[in-house]
């Protein structure tokens, strides 16, 4: 149980972590594109 | 605090990313991308944005203390709070998404219940908001304050004016963004601290798992079980559907995105506290039983981090508060506009969006002023934390599911299950250990009950939801 809180748990984490930064330099891109369009 | 000339470029570095992340999401044309994001935020960025709100000071050095005093018997008690997230997401975030004209819980609710139900909406949802942002501006204006010395007012003013700006420029979809920026950072630094921790321990790990058997046994002997039922139910219920959830929900771009997205962030919340509760028991290792359980999170931090690391940490904590704070911010004032300002006079959009950035400024001062004169603050956000759901959340649930509502029942049902609570918690002081939340449901139910047994029925004003037909937005 230990393992899991303290080793799986964490590296859930960061997998999560490192998914949503990808993800998150995507969505910028779409709102510089809808702001460039906008324009 | 002790900190090197590394810890504060890290940050400074990271005030810096953020300031450049909202320039580049900054420029709102409506309304309608301020409040919602234009509906078109996808699964990733809902789950991420709703995780980063849902994580706050509470959720990680709070939680931290409670794993250092009790072991993991908070993060068994919150349990019921992932439970409840996925259950929205199953259930009811859906059913938002299709209000494509909705912006706030209040608009919601006026469909339903009438005007008077939206008011009263609307003031229960910018106090709440307004709570909120001021107690996250003091932590971390403390936070600032411990680091550079400078005068607490100013510390706060500092951190919440930073916030507002870009919450100013670039509404819910900045808001959204820097989440996301946020969730990443202190997602990659906070297990990472743990990790370190877990492979530094002066113990074996054997002793470890006893010690945390230990703590949780020792914390739920000292609890009765109406008070383990009692945190149960307030963590279930008591920030079931506030502003900042419900806004995700409105902003997604389809009921699959709002769906995925609040079942993501309810089960990601299960994985989380289990790290920082794990934080609080591998810290009574290290730093023997007499530390405060507020220190236990940063004195960790500090034993076990290298300079630089260490300032990487204190930009994640400032993450960790400044994404909660955004967000009841941004939802402060959409609801400002929508459910108490032009609940009388439709606005047009321009108006609405100048209100809106007016009202971010207003909201963010007001704030500034609430946390640093009153010392009482906690005692007022308890408050309103206790009277949402009573107030809100049984009219609001059946609003989403009932086409045949009252308007009586609404507001009849906000009002008994509102007072119910305050009096409960302020006058009576919560007697037998019951929380206020109990009984402020049980009139909240009452109310509803009577006024749809009295009041004169509204028909149905709503187009059949697309979901019930099985189309997707």
């Amino acid at each position: 149980m230990i393992y899991v809180t303290c080793v799986v748990c964490p590296l859930i984490a960061i997998g999560c972590g490192v998914a949503v930064l990808i993800g998150v330099v995507h969505f910028v891109e779409q709102i510089r594109n809808d702001i460039r369009i906008s324009k | 605090m002790n900190i090197s000339v590394l810890d504060i470029a890290g940050i400074i570095s990271y005030f810096v990313a953020t300031a450049l992340f909202a320039y580049f999401t900054r420029r709102t044309r409506s309304f309608t991308e301020f409040s919602v994001g234009n509906r078109k935020v996808p699964t990733m960025m809902v789950f991420a944005s709703l995780a980063a709100t849902i994580i706050g000071p509470g959720f990680s050095i709070g939680f931290t203390g409670k794993g250092y005093n009790s072991g993991y018997l908070f993060y068994i008690l919150a349990l019921t709070y992932g439970l409840q997230t996925v259950l929205v997401g199953v259930f009811f975030a859906p059913r938002l998404t299709e209000y494509t004209d909705c912006h706030t819980i209040g608009d919601v609710m006026e469909k339903r219940y009438g005007k008077f139900t939206h008011f009263l909406t609307g003031i229960v949802s910018v106090g709440l908001c307004v709570g909120f942002t001021a107690v996250m501006g003091k932590i971390a204006g403390n936070l600032l304050h411990s680091v550079t010395g400078w005068p607490l007012f100013l510390c706060i003013a500092t951190v919440t004016m930073f916030t507002a700006v870009y919450t100013f420029t670039g509404g819910v979809r900045a808001v959204i963004a820097t989440d996301a920026m946020h969730f990443s950072w202190y997602t990659l630094v906070v297990p990472i601290m743990l990790l370190t921790a877990f492979v530094k321990l002066p113990v074996s790990h054997l002793e470890l798992s006893a010690s945390a058997s230990a703590l949780t046994s020792g914390g739920f002997a000292g609890l009765n079980k109406m008070q383990i039922f009692g945190i149960m139910i307030s963590f279930l219920l008591g920030e079931t559907l506030i502003p900042p959830y419900t806004n995700r929900a409105l902003a997604a771009k389809t009921t699959s995105a709002s769906r995925r997205g609040f079942i993501s962030a309810g089960l990601f919340c299960t994985v989380w506290l289990a790290i920082v509760a794990s934080l609080g028991i591998c810290a009574r290792q290290y730093l023997g039983p007499n530390i405060g359980a507020d220190d236990v999170f940063i004195t960790l931090a500090r034993l076990i981090l290298p300079s630089g690391v260490f300032g990487l940490l204190l930009a994640a904590i400032i993450a960790i508060v400044m994404s909660s704070q955004e967000s009841v911010l941004n939802s402060a004032t959409v609801s400002l506009v929508r459910d108490v300002i032009g609940i009388n006079r439709p606005l047009s959009d321009k108006a609405e969006l100048r209100l809106g950035r007016m009202g971010t400024l207003l909201i963010a001062a007001i704030s500034v002023v609430v946390s640093t004169y009153s010392p009482s603050i906690i005692d007022g956000l308890l408050i309103c934390y206790s009277i949402w759901a009573p107030s809100i959340l049984l009219p609001f649930l059946i609003a989403l599911y009932r086409k045949n509502t009252v308007p009586a029942a609404g507001w009849l049902s906000m009002i008994l299950g509102g007072t119910t609570s305050i009096i409960w918690q302020t006058i009576l002081k919560e007697p037998f250990g019951v929380p206020a939340i109990l009984p402020g449901l049980v009139m909240s139910t009452f109310g509803y009950i009577v006024g749809h047994s009295l009041g004169t029925s509204r028909g149905n004003n709503l187009p059949e939801p697309a979901l019930l037909s099985g189309q997707e937005k």
